[in-house]
C-alpha cells in the first residue's frame, strides 16, 4: 500500500479522534516512532540515517457490555516498500467467564515481556538480539485464540494457553505459506511478587511450539522478570529482563540450539530524565562446521541509554551501542553506533498491564 | 494460608529450577551432528569445502571446480540472510545449483538452479520444499555457452533477491532454518563462489 493510502488512512482515523468524546468509550491513538542511527564503525547492519521506524494507529473500546475489541495498524519506514501492516485485530472479554480473559483474532503472542508490547512502548530503542532472532524486528504476532485464567489462589498466578495458525512464525515474506504440520501453540505462567519498599515484580515462564509446513520444528522456552519501584506514575527504578532458549530442527537435519538474554536496569536520574543500560547476549550453543568441529558463536551488546520523558505522550532517547561479536571462522569485530529516538503519542493510548 | 504460602514457594522454586538448569542446555549440543564424508577437501576462492560424494568433482586449480558432484562449504554462514556470488560455465545439458540455508549434507534449504537449455540459454529456477519456481522469464535471455555471473540474496525468512538486472527481482519461498551452503554441479565449471552479508534489507 502506498504512502498516499497510508496518509489517507491516518487522516480518516484522525477524524475519528474527534469522536472520542461521543460517550462510546472509543480510544483512538496514533503513535509515531522516529529513530536515527549514526555509525561509529564500518560494516554495521543499519545504515547511518533517520527513519520513521513505525507509525501506528490504534482503536480500542468495549464493543458491548461483555466484549472488548482492538484494532491497530502500523507502517514501517525500514521496509523496502512502506506498507500498512495489521498488527492487532481481536475481540475478547474479561467478563464472560469468571476469572478468565480471552481474545480471538490477531494479536502479538502473549509470551515473554517484550513481545506483548508494541515497539513504541518498549523501555529502550533497539531490538535485543534474542528478540530479533527468535521472533522478529518488533515481535511475533499471529491469528488464533488465547485464553488466560486467574487461578483461585490467595496470590496472583495466571496461566495462559493459546493456539494460533502457525503459517509463519515471526518475520516472513511468503504470501501463501504451506500449512503447518503443528500449529503454533504456547503457554505462559505469570505471578506477581511484592518487593520491599513498595516495589512490585512480575515473573513469567513461557513455552512456544510449532512445526512449520516445511517440517522445521520450533521449541522456545522463556523466562521474564520485570520489577518496578514507583512514586506516583513515575518509575524510580525499573528492571526488565528476559532469557530465551530455542531449538530449531529442520526435517532430518541437526538441531540448532541457541540461547539469548537481555537485562535492562533503569534509574530516575532527576525529574523526567532516566538512565538505563541494556546488556544483550546471544549465542548459538552448538555451532559447528561441516565436519562437526565446534565454532565459537557469541554476541554481546552493551547499550547505555538516556531517556527524557516529559510526559507519558512524548519521549526522547539517546543510546550508544557497543557490540562485540565472535562468530568463527570470521574475524572478531565490534560494531559501534549511536541511536536517537523520538516517540510521540496522539490521543488516548490504552494502559498496559503492570 | 500456610498451604498457600507453601504452594507459592513451590511455584517460585520451579521458576528457580528453570533458571538453574538453563546452563545445562549448553552441554547438549553435539549429539545431532553428522560428520561429512570428507571425500574431497579443497578450496575455491579461498573458501574451504568438503566433497559430498564420489562423483567426478575435479578441481583443476585453486580458483576452479568442475565436473559433476556436490560440495558443502566448510563453514556455515554467520547469519541466516546472506548474499551469494557465482560465476560458472555450463556444458550442454549441464546445471549448477547454489544450495543455501541447508544442512551439511545439502538436505533441505533453498536451491537456486541454473541450467543450460537445448536452445543454449540459461534457465533459472528456485527450488524450495520440493517445489520449483521457474523465474527465467523475468530475466533477459542469457547465453549459456559463455561464462555467466549472478549475485543474489537469500533471506531465510522467505525470499531470494536477485541484484544486477535493473530493479531487484524478488521471489518468496517458505521459511528455512539452517546456515550451511554448497554447490551441486552437473557438467559444469564454477570459477567463483562467494558469500557475504545480505545486500538487500527486509
Amino acid at each position: 500500500m502506498s504512502l498516499r493510502i497510508w496518509g489517507a488512512t491516518l487522516m480518516a482515523v484522525t477524524s475519528l479522534a474527534y469522536a472520542v468524546d461521543d460517550g462510546t468509550g472509543l480510544k483512538v491513538s496514533a503513535a509515531v516512532d522516529i529513530v536515527g542511527t549514526a555509525n561509529l564503525s564500518s560494516g554495521n547492519a543499519q545504515p547511518t540515517g533517520m527513519m520513521i521506524r513505525g507509525g501506528e494507529i490504534s482503536l480500542t473500546a468495549a464493543a458491548d457490555h461483555l466484549f472488548d475489541g482492538s484494532l491497530s495498524m502500523a507502517a514501517h519506514g525500514n521496509e523496502p516498500q512502506i506498507g500498512v501492516e495489521l498488527h492487532e485485530a481481536w475481540i475478547g472479554s474479561t467478563k464472560l467467564i469468571p476469572r478468565s480473559r480471552f481474545r480471538l483474532g490477531q494479536f502479538f503472542l502473549g509470551i515473554g515481556r517484550l513481545n506483548q508490547f508494541h515497539q513504541h512502548d518498549w523501555p529502550f530503542i533497539g531490538t535485543p538480539m534474542v528478540q530479533q532472532t527468535f521472533f522478529a524486528f518488533e515481535g511475533a504476532f499471529d491469528t488464533g485464540l488465547e485464553y488466560s485464567y486467574l487461578l483461585p489462589l490467595p496470590f496472583f498466578l495466571e496461566v495462559t494457553a493459546a493456539i494460533t495458525n502457525g503459517f509463519v512464525f515471526g518475520h516472513s515474506h511468503v504470501p501463501n505459506p504451506p500449512p503447518p504440520r503443528i500449529a503454533t501453540h504456547y503457554g505462559r505462567l505469570a505471578t506477581y511478587i511484592g518487593l520491599p519498599w513498595d516495589g512490585g515484580s512480575q515473573l513469567g515462564v513461557s513455552y512456544v511450539g510449532n512445526r512449520s509446513g516445511t517440517d522445521v520444528n520450533l521449541l522456545l522456552l522463556g523466562l521474564d522478570f520485570t520489577a518496578k519501584w514507583k512514586a506516583m506514575k513515575t518509575n524510580l527504578f525499573f528492571f526488565q529482563g528476559e532469557t530465551w532458549y530455542r531449538e530449531l530442527t529442520p526435517s532430518g537435519g541437526a538441531t540448532e540450539k541457541a540461547l539469548g538474554f537481555y537485562l535492562y536496569p533503569e534509574y530516575l536520574l532527576f525529574e523526567n530524565f532516566f538512565l538505563g543500560v541494556r546488556f544483550d547476549y546471544y549465542s548459538v550453543l552448538n555451532s559447528v562446521n561441516a565436519v562437526g568441529a565446534p565454532l565459537s558463536n557469541v554476541e554481546w551488546n552493551v547499550v547505555p541509554t538516556i531517556t527524557y520523558k516529559p510526559s507519558e505522550f512524548v519521549l526522547f532517547r539517546l543510546a550508544y551501542n557497543h557490540r562485540p561479536t565472535t562468530v568463527q571462522p570470521f574475524p572478531d569485530r565490534i560494531q559501534k553506533y549511536v541511536e536517537l529516538q523520538s516517540i510521540f503519542i496522539l490521543g488516548a493510548h490504552p494502559a498496559h498491564d503492570f | 494460608m500456610t498451604t498457600a504460602m507453601n504452594l507459592k514457594s513451590l511455584i517460585l522454586s520451579s521458576f528457580a529450577l528453570v533458571i538453574a538448569f538453563s546452563p545445562l542446555f549448553t552441554g547438549c549440543g553435539k549429539d545431532n551432528v553428522v560428520k561429512g564424508d570428507d571425500k574431497l577437501t579443497a578450496k575455491l576462492n579461498g573458501l574451504e569445502y568438503v566433497g559430498l560424494d564420489k562423483a567426478a568433482l575435479v578441481t583443476t586449480a585453486a580458483d576452479k571446480v568442475s565436473g559433476t558432484g556436490s560440495l558443502v562449504f566448510l563453514n556455515p554462514r554467520p547469519l541466516e540472510d546472506s548474499n551469494y556470488e557465482l560465476t560458472f560455465q555450463l556444458e550442454p545439458q549441464g546445471s549448477v545449483s547454489v544450495v543455501t540455508n541447508t544442512d551439511n549434507k545439502l538436505a533441505g534449504g533453498v536451491s537456486v538452479v541454473f541450467s543450460r537449455t537445448a536452445a543454449n540459454k540459461v534457465k533459472i529456477e528456485i527450488l524450495s520444499a520440493g517445489k520449483p519456481q521457474d523465474v527465467t522469464a523475468d530475466f533477459p535471455a542469457i547465453d549459456a555457452t559463455k561464462p555467466v555471473s549472478f549475485t543474489f540474496d537469500v533471506h531465510a525468512h522467505g525470499h531470494a533477491i536477485f541484484q544486477g538486472f535493473g530493479e531487484d527481482k524478488e521471489y518468496a519461498f517458505p521459511k528455512v532454518a539452517a546456515k550451511f551452503w554448497g554447490l551441486k554441479l552437473n557438467k559444469a565449471t564454477v570459477t567463483k563462489a562467494a558469500a557475504d552479508k545480505a545486500k538487500s534489507a527486509g
